[in-house]
Parts: structure tokens; sequence; C-alpha cells
């Protein structure tokens, strides 16, 4: 038996030793510890991967561009792993770009210590510092994109119609939903309310409008919908895009539109956050991280098809799921009082369904707003941008 | 056996995997998720292809970390889980020590592990031990992740814990006695009579720890950071809704298992055909 063991560690080494394409430039112990002084500071940056964090994806993949439009940019290392950031000709940082998934997973590797910036959904973040975690959220990343999706052969066409028939409907609509306190579930959820229609996450009650599915990830409810489980959901891009490109599902309404009128207009979705140690201990780097996402944002906003192209290229989607998904997402990397605004309805909305039950349970959505948010880095970043004219 | 009887044999195991077949080339004429045939074909074909419409590596290398991963964390339980057995096999006390964590463990799913794995060893690797921030410089050795390997051994170590003790604690004791009347020391005696005798018991527990090992990898790969794997390509392809990836890894995962599980039958077969003389 001893020798089926030796294979299988032979076998282990052998393959370890295959796939060092990348050998460190020095090999040598006694050189070691001095080439690891002169490494840059590393920044692990957790993302999901999906269009919602196309500006970082835009400046990874446009690396030319900004280099020479403004000597700003983000030199590959390895392919979409490693990049250094470069400001005027000085490396600021190395960047460990680590795909930790969406919702609370990003949260939860940033409390864990495994990434130093995060890029992910408000609620989230807003979730974990209410209980006690240092995050601090520096600007904004997206808004909007959530939507309401039905079946195809669904006789609601728009969300008066959608209303009209979970009304009438002799049995309660299903309607799925991807993480418990996703976005799009909590303005569903306010709108059913403002509707005066009744809903539950207990398929078990009766006399009841809506019945709430969790389906729990991003492509979920493509194979309910096709099998008839799910009447619709309620989701943000790419997964609604998704729907449709595979033919399962319609757009019947954004979510923004949704009732109370105008509340959802520019909702937060997601936002680049940081630990506190990190914003004290890596100030400048923060600072030119952000500037890189405030010029990738802008490249995003004034050139949809280099948007889409970038998500295709990083993200690996049909083109045509990119093409109606990044239409409807507003890319968003300024705090703009709109978006402010919708951070303090989205704490109103928190306070209404008890969701905060520690260091934001008593407190005003203002409070909130400037509690977890901390606009400094990004406002220096904006200032430096826009004193050099490259920021409109 | 004749030609006939052996190309029957062979004509009814291909039953089922036809019957599949035909099946699933229906449905998905009918279906805009479940992939075509041909579709899953073409991924399987072109193995070191990077898939155009999939955030991941190509099937192939996620292939190979997959058992280079499940190869390390196996070979972590066989190492630790036989002498393990065999002191609980041989040893009052500690049988009577260890058997009440055993049976509580073997019970909990290693899947259920994962959140602890996760906790107690986050994104760290052996390249992240030796190299720290420079980890990522050398790829597979990154992505061996101690969590997922962690994950594994759970799985692998209590089948292989238990069949040894099990094979080490039925040794005949008139063999050891036989063996001290010719004045065999402790190590002669584990060495010639304990482990011959308790092999054919470890063959099973590794046979049954091996099969687990491989089923939980494709769970275990869901940890943060991870960016291969077929656990990984399963679920990303899911995530992407390009369900072909996912038919290919559910495919290249039943393969790899059924050489896996030959290899440690044909393991087991030549450390058992004494037992087989010995029985006729």
């Amino acid at each position: 038996m001893p020798k089926y063991i030796l294979f299988l560690c032979l076998f282990a080494v052998a393959l370890v030793g295959c796939d060092n394409k990348q050998p460190p430039e020095n090999q040598e112990t006694s050189t070691q510890s001095q080439a690891a002084q002169d490494q840059p500071l590393l920044l692990r940056v957790g993302h999901v991967g999906h269009d919602h964090h196309l500006a970082l994806y835009v400046a990874a993949l446009q690396s030319e561009r900004f280099k020479a439009d403004y000597d700003l940019y983000l030199k590959p290392v390895k392919d979409r792993e490693v990049y250094e950031l470069i400001e005027a000709d000085h490396t600021v940082a190395r960047l460990q770009l680590l795909k930790v998934g969406g919702g609370s997973k990003m949260p939860a590797a940033m409390s864990r210590g495994e990434i130093d910036i995060g890029l992910g959904g408000v609620t989230a973040v807003a979730a974990f510092a209410d209980e006690g975690e240092p995050f601090k959220i520096l600007c904004p990343l997206q808004t909007d994109g959530d939507m309401l999706v039905m079946l195809p052969d669904s006789p609601a066409e728009d969300w008066a119609s959608f209303v009209k028939l979970a009304r009438e409907s002799d049995k309660p609509l299903r309607i799925g939903y991807k993480a418990p306190v996703a976005v799009a579930k909590l303005i569903f959820e306010r709108a059913l309310q403002a509707e005066g229609l009744k809903y539950t996450l207990d398929a078990g009650d009766d006399d009841i409008d809506i019945v709430l599915i969790n389906f729990g990830s991003e492509a979920g409810p493509i194979p309910l919908m096709e099998r008839g489980e799910l009447d619709g959901y309620v989701m943000n891009q790419p997964g609604v895009a998704m729907a449709v490109h595979k033919g399962v599902g319609k757009v019947i309404a954004q979510l923004r539109d949704l009732p109370p009128a105008g509340q959802w207009v520019d909702h937060p979705c997601c936002c680049v956050t940081a630990t506190e140690t990190t914003m004290a201990e890596h100030h400048e780097p923060l600072v030119a991280f952000l500037k890189l996402l405030l010029l990738s944002t802008q490249l995003i906003q004034d050139e949809p098809q280099l948007a889409i192209d970038s998500a295709v290229t990083w993200a690996k989607n049909p083109r045509e799921v990119e093409q109606q998904s990044i239409p409807t997402i507003s890319y968003v990397c300024e705090p703009t009082e709109s978006w402010l605004a919708g951070m303090r309805t989205w704490a109103q909305m928190a306070e209404d369904i008890d969701l905060f039950k520690d260091r934001y349970a008593e407190v005003s959505p203002q409070q909130f707003v400037d509690d977890l948010c901390d606009l400094s880095i990004v406002n220096a970043a904006m200032k430096d941008l826009r004193d050099r004219g490259m920021l409109q | 056996m004749s030609v006939s009887r052996q190309a029957s044999r062979i004509a009814l195991g291909l039953v089922i995997p036809c019957a599949v077949l035909v099946v699933w080339h229906f449905a998905s004429r009918h279906s805009a998720v479940v992939p075509s045939v041909a579709s899953v074909v073409n991924v399987l074909i072109h193995p070191w292809q990077s898939p155009p419409t999939l955030d991941s590596t190509s099937l192939a290398s996620g292939a190979l970390i997959s058992v280079l991963r499940v190869a390390c964390g196996f070979t972590l339980a066989a190492i630790t889980a036989v002498p393990i057995g065999l002191i609980v096999g041989r040893n009052r006390t500690a049988r009577d020590i260890l058997n009440p964590v055993i049976a509580a463990a073997m019970v909990i799913s290693p899947i259920a592990w994962i959140p602890v794995a996760i906790i107690v060893f986050g994104l760290s690797s052996p390249a992240s031990s030796m190299y720290g921030d420079e980890a990522w410089r050398y790829g597979m050795f990154d992505q061996l992740r101690y969590a997922i390997i962690a994950v594994i051994w759970m799985g692998a170590f209590f089948p292989i814990v238990l069949d040894t003790a099990a094979g080490a604690s039925s040794v005949r004791e008139a063999h050891l006695e036989a063996v001290q009347v010719y004045g065999a020391t402790r190590m002669q005696r584990l060495r010639f009579v304990i482990l011959p005798a308790a092999a054919p018991a470890i063959v099973t527990g590794l046979r049954v720890g091996g099969g687990i090992a491989w089923r939980v990898i494709i769970a275990a790969e869901i940890f943060p950071g991870t960016r291969s794997g077929l656990g990984y390509m399963i679920t990303t392809a899911h995530d992407q809704a390009a369900y072909e990836y996912a038919f290919a890894s559910i495919i290249v995962i039943g393969a790899i298992g059924l050489v896996l599980d030959g290899l440690l039958r044909l393991a087991a077969h030549r450390v058992t055909r004494w037992q087989v003389k010995e029985r006729s």
C-alpha cells in the first residue's frame, strides 16, 4: 500500500511542478527577503465577476488606453488576477482580484481578512456593519438594473396588469427572489405593501396573493421558470437579461418604477467597501484606485459599446445578454445627491422591516448614511481628477 | 469467457447510457436550458479550450486541479487515518477515547464542514504559507487551498479509520500468540501479522474514503477565491446558465471516479489475493 501512497504524493508533486508557469524571478533564498521587501503593497480586491463591477473590468481591459489618456492604469501581471496600479510611472500598489461571490460573501470575506477592498451590494455591507464590522462604503459602483420578470405567456405586461393579475388569480402567484436581503426583494415587498397585496414567504399561508420563493443563485430562476414552477421573479442584471435570452421570461417592470412612485429611482446596488484599517493605512493607494474607477465609469457612460464589449470579454456572458443588461444599469461612481437619497430611503426601508438589530437599530437614515459612508477618499479622488480636467 | 458472452455483456452495459442519450436528446429539443448532446460533446472533445462563455479555466485544467486536490486530501487522510485506525483497533483505552468522537464525526456530512474550514483556513494555501503575498505566482500550488484539502480530508478520514480499526481488531489472537512464542517484537507483530491481516479492511476503507473524497470535491470547490476545478465549473456554469459546461463536468467527474474506483479495486485485489487463497 505505501507504494500507492507514494505514487499519489509523487503525482501531486509532479503536477505542482508542471504548473509553475510563472516562477519567481529570483529563486535564491538569500535574496528572497530582499525581493519581498521590494515588492509593492498588495491589496486584495474582492469582486463578483458580473457586469455590476464593470468599472473594474474596463480598467483592467483598457490598460493601454488608460496609460495613454490618464497615466493611471492597471498593468497586467497575471491576466484576470493580478495587476499593478500605476500612476505617473509609480507603482502605487499591486491589486489581486479575487472572485469571492455576491450577496453576503464579499463582506464575509472582508470580515475574515481575506480581502482589503470589496465590490458588492450595499445591503450586505450594511448588515455586516450593523453587527459591528468596521466597514465603510467609499463610493457607489452602480444603481438600478433590478427588474420584475414574468413567464412569456403571462397576461401581465406591466406593473398595473401584474397587480390586477395577482388580485384576480385563483392561485397565489409564485415570485422568486435571489436572497433574503437582496435589494430587488426588499423593493418588491415594499411595492406589494404599497399596492395592498398580501404576500408571504410561507407557501402554507391561505388567502394570499403572492408567494415569495428563494431560488438562491444567479441562474436559479431559469430552470424553475422553464418548468413553470415560478410565475416570475425579481432580480438584478444580468440575471434578468439571461432569462430573456433563454426565452423563459419577459421583463414587465423595472423596479425603479414601482410604487411608492419615485422612491426607487437610482436605488443603490453595488458599492466599493474597505475596512477602516485599510483606509487608515493605505489612503493614497485607495485614492488612486478610486480615481481609476471614476475614470472607468466615465468611459462606460461615454462609450456604451466599449462597456458591452468589455462585459462580454470579462464576464463571458453572451453578447445578447450584455446588450440587454448594460443599458438598464446606471454606472455611477460619484456619490451624487440622488444616490445618497437612495441610501437614506433604503435605510428607512431597512428600519421598517427591522433589518438592523444592533449598531443601526436606533439611528435615523441620515445618521446611518453618515456612519456607513466615508466619502472623503472619493471626494479627494474626484477633486484631483477635476483639477486636472480629467473628470467631467 | 466466450466472445458472444463478452459482446452480450458490453451490449447490456450500453443499454442505460444509450437510453439516457436518447431521452437527453429529445429533452434538449424542447428546452432552453438542457444543452444539446452535440454541444456537450463539443466541450468534451476540446478539453484544453478556455470556455468562451464561462468565467473558468479549461475543462482539462479544471479536472487536473480537482484530481490534485483530491489526491492531496486523500493522501493526507490515508497517512493519518491508517495509524489511528490501527491504534483504535488494537488498544482498548484508545478505542474508549476515540470511538465516541469518531462515531459522532462520522455522521456529519463533510460538506457541513465547509464554513468551519473557511473560518479556520481562509484563502491560505501551501503557496501562501511559503511565499506570502507572492503566492499568486504559483498557479495550481496556490489553488490547492488548505480549506478545500481539509474538507476532503474530513470526508475520507473516518471511513478509513473505521475500516482499519475493524481490520486491526479482527486479527486472530492465535497468530499473534504464535509469533510471540518465537520472540517477535511489537514492531514485528505489527509488520508481519497485524498489517497483513488488516490490509483487506484498510483497502476497503481506502476505497470508500476515496469515493467520498471525490464526491466532496465538487462542493468544496465553491470556496471564495477559487477560479478552477470541476466543482467551480459546475457552479459557475449554473450561475451563467451555460449548462453544457455543467453537463460536461458531470461526465468527466463520472469518468474520473470510474478510473479512481478501478485503481483502488485493483489495489484491493492485489492486497487480498492471499485471503482468497487462504479461504480456498
